[in-house]
């Protein structure tokens, strides 16, 4: 009577090892970015290109 | 903003559907390279569909591009009211009113120099803020931890063949074409820009949004391993945060999200305030209007985008549904623009159509079908439509030099 309902689709996980690159990947890129546009502004502070 | 939802009832293709709006800012490099040498005087978006495909593209276009700016001002306005009044107890009125009076105060003082100084440093504070609570959120608990749970919990969000999921992703991905290919505010950019500078920015700036959504959806996945009782995805960021860096930490994410909600507000308060002035009060209204009187024209044109902003956002729309209705309109103008940069022979009768085509059907798609149908639908309608009447009935070909005289 409690059976589960069958699945309309199929449900195949990504594996743990792919969830764990995409997401370290995004936080080294993000932080990545983020020494970047410092480096940017402080080669912009002395070069006074923009500002 | 809209990132960490994704991720909650999407999962990782949630996730990633949102860093595809990274795409459209890669293909949008060449694309700027292009718009520098054709138009080294131009403008505004609209100045080159109207010496492109003519004056009935250009209304259409400017019709198009207008309701999507007051879209996403729109949903920007009222997500920053909701944000404010959850987490601050700030009633929605005087919250909406704030971020949008202080945007308006600074793109009328400081126009695009201001917007471009801002987005700058709230761009450095969104990376480090995401970046921190990642981080914490890591030490906290676990990559391993995070997906055990989420695969025993919820499992549909790690499934690799959710159909919702997957529509999303390339419904996204189009959306973001849409909005970066035909928006004033990436376009204001690339004439800004020098020639070289043009392509590497759009690059850069590609890198640099592609890995915020995964971060922030990230957070978002992990409140459940932490036993945060999660009642409105949108304060999800601030509440994992405040749970693991106390309260400095929900003031940190709280800046974050603030931040990424002003520096799209400038950026379309500065670009579509340039768009009217220059494509409607210039082009129809005062063709011999001087400097002085654009500038003055420009400002009030800020002050009544920020009105009429403020009007609409006192209904309380739902944020998704305001931003996603107006994603046909803008994936229909993808192919015009593509053909019109690089296709001499492109039909503008055919360009006309393809944009009434592809944004009624996709709006057709969206109501009938499902949100994440209405730009893929959009796109592809919007392409054969550009290709078969270009191909079929193609124009004599068309001198590149006609766009050199935007603004001259």
């Amino acid at each position: 009577m409690n059976e589960p309902l069958p699945a309309p689709w199929p449900v195949v996980p990504f594996p743990d090892f792919i969830v764990t690159a995409v997401i370290l990947g995004a936080l080294v890129l993000t932080g990545l970015g983020a020494l970047t546009l410092v480096y940017l502004l402080i080669k912009d502070q002395r070069q006074n290109e923009i500002w | 903003m809209l990132a960490p939802v994704f991720a909650l009832e999407k999962g990782l293709w949630g996730m990633l559907a949102y860093s595809t709006a990274s795409f459209g800012l890669f293909l949008f490099a060449p694309l700027a390279l292009r718009i520098r040498r054709l138009m080294p005087k131009g403008y505004t978006s609209g100045d080159f569909i109207r010496l492109r495909f003519g004056r009935t593209a250009w209304v259409l276009f400017l019709l198009i591009t207008v309701v999507y700016s007051m879209a996403w001002l729109v949903s920007m306005g009222i997500a920053g009211g909701k944000l404010l009044e959850t987490l601050a107890g700030v009633k929605f009125i005087y919250g909406m009113s704030t971020i949008l009076g202080v945007c308006v105060f600074y793109t009328l003082m400081g126009g695009m120099y201001a917007v471009i100084g801002t987005d700058f440093i709230q761009s450095v504070i969104i990376l480090v803020g995401v970046l921190v609570v990642g981080v914490a959120v890591l030490g906290e608990t676990g990559m391993t931890e995070v997906y055990h749970k989420v695969k025993v919990e919820q499992p549909g969000l790690f499934n690799m063949l959710l159909p919702a999921a997957l529509l999303s992703l390339f419904n996204n991905m189009f959306f973001g074409f849409g909005e970066v290919f035909h928006n004033n505010v990436w376009w204001t950019r690339a004439f800004a820009m020098r020639e070289k500078v043009a392509p590497r920015a759009f690059l850069l700036s590609g890198l640099l949004w592609f890995p915020i959504p995964i971060a922030a959806g990230f957070i978002a996945l992990s409140a459940a391993p932490l036993g945060i009782n999660v009642t409105d995805p949108n304060t999800v960021g601030p509440l994992v945060a405040g749970a693991l860096l106390g309260k400095l930490g929900a003031m940190v994410v709280f800046v974050v999200v603030f931040c990424s909600l002003a520096s799209s507000i400038d950026s379309l308060l500065a670009a579509t305030s340039d768009l009217v002035c220059e494509d409607v009060y210039r082009r129809m209204l005062r063709p011999s209007a001087d400097e002085r009187t654009l500038r003055r024209a420009a400002g009030w044109i800020v002050v009544g985008l920020g009105a009429v902003t403020w009007l609409i956002c006192r209904y309380e729309f739902n944020l998704l549904e305001v931003l996603f209705l107006s994603g046909p309109l803008v994936a229909s103008a993808i192919w015009p623009v593509i053909s019109g940069l690089y296709w001499e022979r492109a039909n503008r009768h055919a360009v006309v159509q393809a944009m009434l085509l592809g944004s009624g059907l996709g709006l057709w798609a969206y109501l009938q079908l499902g949100r994440y149908t209405a730009c893929l639908v959009s796109a592809a309608i919007s392409m054969t439509v550009t290709f078969l009447g270009s191909r079929l009935f193609p124009e004599r070909s068309f001198d590149w030099n006609q766009l050199n005289e935007a603004h001259s």
